[in-house]
């Protein structure tokens, strides 16, 4: 497109994973997700107190931003069960830390330094 | 739920997003793909891809909502979010038609509304008749973006002599038959 500097590919990807997470329900859904993989549409929705097609459409945000992905599993009837994909845990790594950072290590600084937005 | 003893919040994402835009000179935008199954998707799905390479969430309802819910709870909740600014919708058959009419009676959808006719039902570049080409020259006079694609290279263009009196005329009619429930387009 004329005169658009085009994004790096890095930059773009950034971009879409920050506005998908920039609110409060789907980062609190993101959270979930990745504290119980496998989680139903339903449980989440609980998690949420949401309506469901409310929590439909904010999942379907993370969804579309690569974060988390679904698959149907059939228990008593079909139903659909999220967890995050590769990338979603990378990018829950790159801004909570890994799991085992030990108290103390993980101070405002050393989170803030986790994620670079300035290139 | 159980938290992380120092997670970051949703203020310091809202505060790293305020900081990328800004380096970016891009602010974070949410769009809807609508239109028709088939090759539709398939289209569909490499506009999103390339969207996503702008750094632009593109969300087709097909992909990222579960068939095990009501398409239409989902998608309702989907369209009338505040953060959704675009809904681009292709109509390519009468399935799309339909849910085009559906979309034009909420007024906060509308205005997101980008519609993608294909040229001979357009009714500035094609001269067509129809319950479709009016229907699009509705929008076209109220909300404006209604859009020609994929069609044959020469197409009419119609002169401002022409155009603006089409306009004026179809808004005013709509205006009268209190079609505009929006403020902005009443006063």
């Amino acid at each position: 497109m004329k005169g658009v500097k085009p994004l790096r590919s890095q930059d773009a990807k950034q971009l879409v994973v920050l506005t998908a997470l920039d609110h409060p329900l789907r980062l609190k859904a993101y959270r979930a997700i990745r504290e119980s993989p496998g989680l139903s549409f339903n449980a989440i929705a609980r998690r949420l107190g949401a309506k469901t097609g409310l929590a439909a459409y904010h999942l379907a945000v993370l969804k579309a931003s690569g974060l988390v992905d679904f698959r149907y599993v059939r228990r008593s009837k079909e139903t659909s069960s999220y967890r995050l994909t590769d990338m979603g845990e990378l990018w829950y790594r790159r801004l909570f830390g890994p799991d085992d950072i030990p108290a103390g290590t993980t101070g405002p600084a050393q989170r803030r330094g986790r994620l670079k937005t300035d290139g | 739920m159980r938290q992380h003893p120092h997670a970051i919040s949703r203020k310091d994402i809202h505060r790293l997003q305020g900081r990328l835009e800004r380096r970016l000179r891009r602010p974070g935008l949410i769009v809807a793909l609508l239109g028709a199954g088939g090759r539709g998707l398939a289209e569909r799905r490499r506009i999103a891809a390339a969207l996503q390479r702008r750094g632009i969430v593109a969300l087709i309802p097909e992909d990222a909502l579960p068939r095990t819910l009501s398409p239409s709870l989902a998608e309702e909740a989907l369209l009338l979010d505040p953060s959704v600014s675009l809904v681009f919708l292709r109509v390519e058959s009468w399935g799309s038609a339909t849910e085009l009419g559906q979309l034009r009676a909420n007024p906060s959808v509308a205005l997101k509304l980008r519609i993608l006719v294909p040229p001979e039902h357009h009714p500035l570049h094609w001269r067509a008749g129809g319950y479709l080409a009016d229907t699009y020259l509705t929008h076209l006079a109220t909300y404006g973006h209604v859009y020609a694609v994929d069609g044959p290279r020469r197409v009419r263009l119609p002169s401002a002599d022409a155009l603006i009196p089409i306009l004026a005329e179809r808004f005013r009619q709509a205006k009268a038959l209190d079609k505009l429930s929006n403020d902005f387009y009443t006063k």
